[in-house]
């Protein structure tokens, strides 16, 4: 893909949302829709010049093809994923104990290969964030399976 | 008087154990994410507000102080080891910081970065002091007209003089405005934006937001390996002896002057105050071909300059509630967290934590030097910490970080969509700063605009009544004009409008 497809598409892509936006804020009543209907209109009408922009751009900035390989992609993927498990671990088993296996995990997967400093780092921050969290601010984090599993 | 009086009554605040230890940690925390390419004060600040929820205000604003102060500094770090700018504050800091590495003199060029870093500091948080009481107070002149021009020309400048292309730069602005209208209209009760979602109710909290935008995509950049350096045995060399340190009090008074203007200017930044002291430092010396090959002013200059932008820019923030740039925001948010509504009021209802927070900006700056100098060797291990595993912990921090504010998930969430948002709008280079300062700024416009038109009955023309207002709106008009200002002047002189001496030189 190269810069000048992708900037076309992400300006239609936003346009659309601000297009949608901008019907919603027409729907409010009196001075409630003034600023609404001004941000969203204005937004779709930079969309527009934008689009213009991006079809305006030199063949040496528009028509090359991005500098994004499989790898990146593959990892931005992986990224991705992790932040989703981690989320569903968070509110599952716990936001320590998904700590505990994400950051490793993720940092392994990323190719750190050092097993030692991966498990004395992680081990060290969650104790660091227990202790700030849980023990100095008191936050009502979700029940944790670890500490379940240990009895606490 | 009235100044000395109130920084009198809030100097004592600063001795309480709590503020000391705050200040310390902010400051020696400031100084590895300075340190850390890709990673900047705005993140730092916006991972640990949601951490300062439950301390005392200004317990959580020595903090900030310390961090804000602490990273201009670490940038220079990488700059002059790695010749890798840690921040973008610190790209002119490469140009002869690390010719002097390369020289074998790496730790006379730290000790001239932390040095000059520090005065410049100090310089602006005096400034700060001295300069934003008596502008609060005319500030108190302004009326709801004014305050409505004064935020959108404030969105204004920022969303058109910060990004390369001003369409991009207006449609973040656009889009901080949605966001910071999300929720129930305060004047007229109505759902706006909420989509029947319960939890948008209350509105996007701005924390949320700021960490998304700021903390979330360098978090992706490290992951993905973009900010990866190669630090391997880096060597300080020799204690500097016989270097004459006075022959650089004429760099810190004129590059100090340079950093307090630019942080003045809305849209601009350490980066651009950096730049242009090393310039002008360049023009006064004597011996210029020495320039860029490891000059000690060559380093002074753009440390200094850098650093004394960083309370400056403060000063429209916390007199006006305006922020110049994207750090000025965050900061603006923690004062909100903490109850602290910017503007002339801050002054006289909170004055011991304004004055104490001002004053810790000053005390931090002398800590800087203390913890610079001291742990300078730790510093240059911040290098070599892996990036595999500080992004995944800097995630974990963020996702806690903001479920602590009100212990919900649909606000993580929503922080991480605000995150891949962020990641996006750089891929595509649409600046994120106009974004958070329309959340900010949107309202205040908003609701003095509504006030104007209640007051005048629906006439518009009330809007440019003032003569403050008649002078924010041409500042508005012009700051639109700006971006096509160059164009139209090769288009008169049919040459090329950037082709500066300086530029050609450079």
């Amino acid at each position: 893909m190269t810069r000048r497809i992708l900037e076309i598409v992400a300006a239609v892509s936003v346009a659309i949302v601000f297009a949608v936006l901008f019907f919603e804020a027409l729907s409010y009543r009196g001075r409630s829709s003034y600023v609404p209907s001004a941000a969203t209109g204005l937004g779709f009408v930079m969309c527009l010049f934008w689009m213009i922009s991006a079809l305006r751009l030199s063949p040496e900035d528009g028509a090359v093809p991005l500098p994004v390989t499989r790898a990146d992609l593959r990892r931005f993927g992986l990224i991705i994923l992790a932040g989703l498990l981690y989320l569903l671990g968070f509110a599952w088993i716990g936001f320590f104990t998904s700590t505990l296996i994400v950051v490793p995990v993720l940092a392994a997967a990323l190719g750190y290969r050092n097993w030692k400093v991966l498990i004395v780092t992680t081990l060290g921050f969650v104790i660091v964030l227990y202790g700030v969290f849980r023990l100095l601010l008191s936050v009502p984090l979700p029940p944790e399976a670890i500490l379940a599993l240990m009895g606490v | 008087m009235e100044v000395l009086l109130n920084i009198v009554n809030a100097a004592p605040g600063l001795l309480d154990p709590a503020v000391i230890i705050a200040m310390i940690a902010g400051t020696a925390i400031g100084i590895a994410v300075g340190a850390l390419p890709g990673l900047s004060a705005t993140m730092g600040i916006a991972v640990l507000i949601p951490l300062t929820f439950s301390m005392e205000p200004l317990v959580a604003l020595g903090m900030i102080a310390g961090i804000y102060n602490g990273s201009m500094y670490g940038g220079s770090i990488p700059a002059i080891l790695l010749r890798i700018p840690g921040t973008p504050a610190g790209i002119a800091t490469v140009f002869d910081g690390h010719e002097m590495a390369k020289q074998g003199k790496a730790r006379l060029a730290l000790d001239i970065s932390l040095a000059s870093s520090s005065l410049g500091s100090a310089v602006s948080a005096i400034a700060l002091l001295l300069v934003a009481p008596p502008l609060a107070m005319i500030a108190l002149k302004f009326g709801p007209a004014d305050y409505f021009w004064l935020a959108v020309f404030g969105m204004t400048t920022i969303a058109v003089l910060l990004a390369g292309n001003p369409a991009k730069g207006i449609l973040s602005a656009c889009f901080g405005l949605v966001v910071g209208i999300v929720g129930i209209d305060g004047i007229s009760g109505a759902e706006r934006f909420t989509f029947g979602t319960l939890e948008l109710i209350s509105g996007v909290h701005i924390i949320v937001l700021l960490t998304g935008l700021y903390a979330i995509p360098p978090a992706i950049d490290l992951l993905m390996g973009r900010n990866a350096i190669e630090a391997g045995e880096i060597e300080l060399g020799d204690k500097s002896k016989g270097f004459k340190w006075s022959s650089l009090i004429p760099t810190w008074i004129r590059s100090s002057v340079i950093g307090l203007v630019i942080g003045l200017i809305p849209a601009l930044g350490g980066n651009v105050a950096a730049l242009m002291a090393w310039n002008e430092e360049r023009r006064y010396s004597k011996n210029k071909k020495n320039w860029g090959k490891g000059e000690p002013a060559g380093l002074a200059a753009p440390e200094c300059a850098n650093n004394a932008d960083t309370a400056a820019t403060l000063i429209p923030a916390l007199t006006l509630g305006i922020p110049g740039n994207a750090v000025a925001a965050v900061i603006l948010g923690a004062l909100l967290v903490h109850g602290l509504q910017p503007g002339p009021e801050l002054f006289r209802a909170n004055a011991e934590v304004t004055y104490g927070f001002m004053l810790t900006m000053l005390v931090t700056s002398g800590l800087m030097f203390v913890i610079g100098k001291l742990g300078a060797k730790a510093y240059v291990n911040v290098l070599r910490v892996p990036r595999q595993l500080l992004g995944p912990m800097i995630l974990a921090l963020t996702v806690v970080g903001v479920y602590a504010i009100h212990n919900s998930i649909f606000e993580v969430v929503l922080m991480l969509c605000f995150g891949l948002v962020g990641f996006a709008m750089e891929r595509l280079a649409i600046p994120t700063a106009p974004a958070v300062l329309a959340v900010i700024l949107g309202p205040i416009a908003e609701e003095n605009l509504r006030r104007s038109l209640l007051i005048s009955g629906d006439n518009l023309w009330y809007l440019v009544e003032s003569p403050i207002s008649i002078v924010l709106a041409l500042l508005v008009l012009l700051a639109l004009a700006a971006p096509w200002m160059p164009k139209l002047k090769v288009r008169a002189t049919g040459g090329d409008a950037d082709g500066s001496e300086n530029d050609k030189e450079r």
